[in-house]
């Protein structure tokens, strides 16, 4: 998350969602602590003259939801107590409704109602949680249990319900053991992490005292000097933030080891199907799960699962619904080894050997085509959505290549940071390799080319036999063969989906992430861009980008457009941040006559722009929302009321009905809105 | 302009008809070259028709002074000529004072590219008075003649009569008298899309129906989905292009609007149009596009690939189509998101309208709530003048819905 992430416009919309949900005073904590940075239990309560026991227990509930970190310095001996704003906490809060349909979709319909039950307290001890849980369970309508329908498309904002067949009637030990496995499911999927002494601390303060300590433990107290001494000490560090990375996932660990190395091996490889997904079922006991353990939803892996929902959805528009659902599948399989979309910036250190990958994209195992075409729904017709060609047009040859290293591209919006610089790495072939695969003797598309081709010698590009490790059966299935014909089309749109990395099992593949976020984040900024300006101005924000810095002459020769037109449109643009401007004197007389205004886009800055341009709109529309609950209260009160709930249709007048159901579409639509901002936000930010 | 005269002293010894003979055949020699080829001194002994220096600038000069020669300095100051064709040097010899023959020749100089009155001014050395006067006369002659330029709309550039302006300087086939032709452009754009989109996409009609790969066999070809062509008709000229591109005079936009499209929108997996299979080789490059284009005669004058080539690139900029790689370093091009053939389009942007360019975007922005187009949004808080709480906007939008 860069700097937009501290905006003005972002602290006020986080601070709204904090009132929304948790109320008037710990909302004001919340802003205050955003306002002014960390700040003592003490200053809060004089500043906001608040009672002790207001201030205390306004505290305890942002601290039960994670909304805030603590800090106490470790050298102190009775150290004061500094809070600060966990923005990305209470940004989660809006995402709840998402989070959750995510995980019910691919976990089953229970984890997502255990999640929506964990994401109210925050975090909690196993056990508790269980007893919530099932008695929930068991009564059905009491409790946290929303039990209104949700659309699927996580336009409802804090009310999830599911499809899900649930029978009120199970037996409470049958729950148990359903409990401990989808509990254990959700750890070994990362989506819950264990908390530990360090979850609530400040990463900033706790990554500095973590060097601190090294420097007073290695080095007495004396930091090292040095190219070669910096090194030692980064080393060490490292190691110390390797284990504070690790905390969360201590638990998952223990469950993987006391399953023992056959049951892993069933966990990694087969998984057993259930209803909604996959995941490790029956086999655990309650005392293998810790069950005073406290746990939390890990939103940094959510985020991957909403990641590539998103991918999904974009795929699917681009390329069609057959291809978006295998790609839906190629990059569950990836999931589990995802830890986060972005690496964290506090206790990630790129060792050595990582050294020349983006870092988003470190050490991922590819999938291969046998993996994805196992678990590929039974009902979908991969020999859909293919476009075969007269075989004279097609050269299969080419969409076979192989590309073991990513693509090199000039991209838009990639942090210079996350690429480090790589040490004599070749071009990208795309670029500036002139293929000569028309002459060569045509590849057939079954597959009989077993002969190694080495195009002029670049070894990134190389043809390998195709049925290496398959026996030929298995290759000649024409579900695979049609799998791998959707990857390949996945991998050859401009976008690069995927990435044909191997040919082991049918073809390996993997996903580059960075790069295929980057272009869907140019693609969503032209998208925007088009909304406001028309084509034109997509149409000029993409000859800048190509060529720098141009004068307006030269855009309206290159766009084919009158000047005047060039003209007005950027300066339409320049009012919203999105071009800018810069003057060059021709001398030293600064007259307008005498100087060059030369036009430039900048797709950070445009980012920046556009992010607190969403946070603002997302402001105005929980504004709006307020304002209609507000007129509204007394409906609504009555809706909340115990006796009338669930009772509505005879205890209330018809009219109070109606004003209720216009409420609700209303409401609806300004929760879609925002739901859609975030998706907008997400992929600028979170992706 | 520099003149031959260092070898003058040697022409008594040289009777006069023999420099005459060897002008004569030192010319048609020369003219072997193309024109515009600057000769030096030591070329021209080469070719061998004088062999002493002193007679070869006897003769030089003899061409010189009758306007065969042009002369200019290299950039080692070393003399070089280049051939000039008999009509020009005719042409020449009917300018009555030097003045006007340098403003000729500086005019001639600047060759396709034209001139500006001014720079006439300081490479001659000369008055404005004279310039003036000068360019009176040669326009009158009809030696000259004055064009607009599109890369410096208020100069008055001057050319030879007998030259068309370089496109650098009128714009090429976009502009018309150096105005840009919007019109034609719009039109052109939607033609080079149409072909595009015919030939990089196929009509997949969808549905669940199973079986092997045959149900969705898909040769690019523009309304398949209604009349099953047979295979290959795309290539060369596929029908519905032909048609349409045929009666579209571009510069109607009437007949352009009437060209209709197949629209698709409906549920997922029904009928779309959708890219081709992977390794597909035919997506048109922009020299098919081209030939297409002349074949079916659009325009008056014909374009050239390069003229095809800042379509593409506008509609690349544009992000409705892509540039793919084909073998042997030729670019073919695909329309982007093909299956979002409008289900909706957007009557503000013409182009949408006629050709299907219209997608529907994928997640809608902000464009599409009133705070998005809001222009008091900046002045908009809550508690002041303009704030949501009064906001006539949402009031609106909120009963629409
Ligand atoms: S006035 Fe209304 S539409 Fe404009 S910014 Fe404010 S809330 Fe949004």
């Amino acid at each position: 998350m860069g700097s937009a992430s501290k905006t003005p416009n972002y602290q006020e919309l986080c601070a709204k969602f904090v009132r929304d949900i948790h109320g008037e005073l710990p909302s004001r904590i919340f802003e205050y602590l955003c306002n002014y940075g960390a700040s003592s239990v003490e200053r809060i309560g004089a500043n906001l003259s608040m009672s002790h026991k207001e201030r205390n227990s306004s505290i305890a509930i942002l601290y039960q939801l994670n909304l805030l970190y603590y800090w106490a310095d470790p050298d102190t001996r009775s150290p004061t107590i500094y809070y600060e704003a966990n923005h990305e906490a209470a940004y989660n809060l809006i995402r709840k409704g998402k989070i959750v349909n995510v995980v019910a979709q691919e976990y089953g319909n229970e984890a997502g109602r255990f999640l929506e039950t964990l994401a109210t307290f925050g975090h909690a001890r196993i056990r508790d949680l269980a007893k919530t849980f099932i008695r929930e369970d068991c009564t059905p309508n009491g409790g946290l249990h929303v039990h209104e329908k949700s659309n699927g498309n996580g336009d409802v904002l804090m009310e999830n319900g599911y499809d899900g067949d649930e029978d009120p009637h199970l037996e409470e030990e049958s729950i148990g053991e359903k409990f401990n496995s989808m509990v254990a499911d959700l750890l070994c999927a990362d989506v819950l992490e264990l908390c530990s002494i360090n979850t609530f601390k400040s990463p900033r303060k706790l990554r500095a005292s973590i060097e601190k300590q090294v420097i007073k433990s290695k080095y007495n107290g004396v930091k090292p000097k040095g190219s070669k001494g910096q090194e030692q000490f980064l080393g060490y560090v490292r190691e110390e933030l390797e284990e504070v990375r690790n905390q969360p996932r201590v638990l998952k660990e223990q469950l993987l080891r006391r399953l023992g190395n056959a049951r892993r091996d069933k966990f990694e490889n087969k998984k057993t199907k259930t209803e909604n997904g996959t995941g490790v079922t029956s086999y655990l006991t309650w005392e293998e799960i810790d069950p005073s353990a406290v746990v939390r939803i890990n939103y940094f892996k959510t985020n991957v699962l909403l990641r590539n929902t998103a991918l999904v959805k974009h795929a699917s528009n681009n390329l069609g619904y057959v291809k978006g659902q295998v790609y839906a599948v190629a990059l569950r399989i990836m999931e589990k080894n995802i830890e986060r979309c972005h690496p964290d910036p506090y206790f990630h250190m790129v060792a050595p050997n990582e050294l020349g990958k983006t870092i988003r994209d470190l050490n991922l195992p590819p999938v291969t085509t046998l993996e994805i075409v196992s678990e590929l729904p039974e009902d979908l017709d991969v020999s859909m959505g293919i476009g075969r060609a007269p075989k004279n047009m097609v050269n299969k040859r080419r969409a076979e290549r192989v590309r073991p290293n990513p693509r090199k591209e000039r991209l838009p919006y990639i942090d210079k940071r996350e690429i480090e610089e790589s040490s004599g790495e070749d071009v990208d072939d795309d670029e500036y390799q002139d293929d000569q695969d028309i002459d060569l003797p045509d590849f057939d598309a079954r597959g009989d080319d077993n002969g190694k081709v080495n195009l002029n010698g670049d070894s990134d590009v190389k043809f390998v036999p195709r049925r290496v490790g398959l026996d030929s059966k298995v290759y000649e299935d024409p579900r695979l063969q049609n799998t791998r014909e959707h990857l390949l089309g996945l991998s050859e749109a401009s976008q690069h989906y995927i990435r044909h990395s191997g040919e082991e099992e049918g073809g390996e593949w993997v996903v580059d992430f960075a790069p295929l976020i980057s272009k869907i984040q140019k693609f969503e900024m032209d998208l925007y861009i088009k909304d406001k300006f028309s084509r034109r101005g997509v149409r000029l924000v993409n000859i800048l980008r190509q060529f720098g810095k141009l004068d307006e002459k030269a855009l309206a020769s290159k766009a084919l457009m009158l000047k005047k037109d060039v003209s007005t449109l950027l300066n339409d643009m320049m009012v919203n941040g999105l071009a800018e401007i810069q003057e060059v004197p021709k001398d030293n007389n600064r007259q307008a006559n005498r100087t060059i205004f030369l036009w430039f886009f900048d797709d950070d800055r445009a980012r920046a722009q556009l992010l607190s341009k969403q946070y603002k709109i997302m402001t105005r529309l929980q504004q709006v929302l307020d304002v209609e609950r507000h007129k509204n209260r007394e409906i609504l009160e009555l809706y909340n009321r115990s006796d009338v709930r669930g009772r509505e249709e005879e205890m209330l007048h018809p009219n109070t009905i109606k004003k209720y159901g216009v409420f609700q579409k209303r409401s609806r639509a300004l929760l879609t809105q925002m739901m859609r901002l975030d998706e907008v936000i997400s992929i600028f930010r979170d992706y | 302009m520099p003149l031959v005269s260092r070898a003058s002293s040697a022409s008594t010894t040289i009777p006069d008809d023999k420099i005459e003979v060897w002008s004569d055949a030192l010319y048609h020699r020369i003219r072997e070259e193309p024109q515009g080829t600057w000769l030096s001194q030591e070329d021209l002994m080469r070719v061998g028709i004088v062999s002493d220096v002193k007679h070869l600038m006897l003769v030089i000069n003899k061409l010189y002074s009758g306007f065969f020669l042009r002369a200019r300095k290299d950039a080692a100051n070393q003399m070089q000529w280049t051939w000039r064709k008999e009509e020009e040097a005719k042409k020449f010899s009917l300018i009555p004072n030097r003045e006007y023959l340098s403003m000729y020749d500086i005019i001639e100089s600047a060759g396709n590219q034209g001139i500006w009155a001014r720079s006439i001014r300081w490479r001659g050395n000369m008055t404005e008075n004279m310039v003036k006067q000068g360019l009176k006369w040669l326009e009158n002659k009809g030696l000259i003649s004055e064009f607009k330029s599109v890369e410096q709309p208020n100069k008055k550039m001057y050319i030879l009569s007998s030259l068309r302006p370089s496109e650098r300087a009128t714009g090429g086939p976009w502009y018309t008298n150096g105005e840009l032709d919007e019109g034609l452009v719009n039109g052109m754009q939607k033609i080079v899309y149409k072909c595009i989109k015919d030939r990089s996409t196929y009509f997949s009609k969808g549905g669940s129906s199973s079986g092997g790969m045959a149900s969705d066999q898909g040769a690019p070809s523009e309304k398949k989905g209604r009349k099953q062509p047979t295979k290959g008709t795309m290539r060369g000229s596929p029908r519905g292009i032909k048609r349409t591109a045929a009666e579209a005079n571009i510069n109607s936009e009437k007949s352009i609007q009437k060209m209709t499209i197949p629209r698709f929108g409906g549920p997922r997996q029904g009928p779309q149009i959708m890219g081709m299979e992977t390794g597909y080789t035919a997506y048109p490059t922009a020299l098919e596009i081209t030939q297409f284009i002349s074949n079916a005669k659009v325009t008056e004058d014909p374009l050239t690939q390069s003229d095809i080539q800042d379509i593409t690139n506008m509609l690349e900029w544009e992000g409705q189509i892509e540039p793919i790689r084909l073998a042997k370093g030729r670019i073919g091009y695909e329309v982007t998101v093909p299956d979002r053939i409008p289900a909706t389009t957007n009557p503000e942007d013409e182009n949408d309208e006629v050709l299907g360019i219209a997608q529907e975007p994928q997640i809608s922005h902000s464009a599409e709530m009133p705070c998005g187009t809001c222009l008091v949004s900046e002045q908009c808080e809550p508690g002041s003048k303009v704030s949501p709480e009064k906001c006539k906007y949402y009031a609106d939008w909120l009963d629409v819905i």
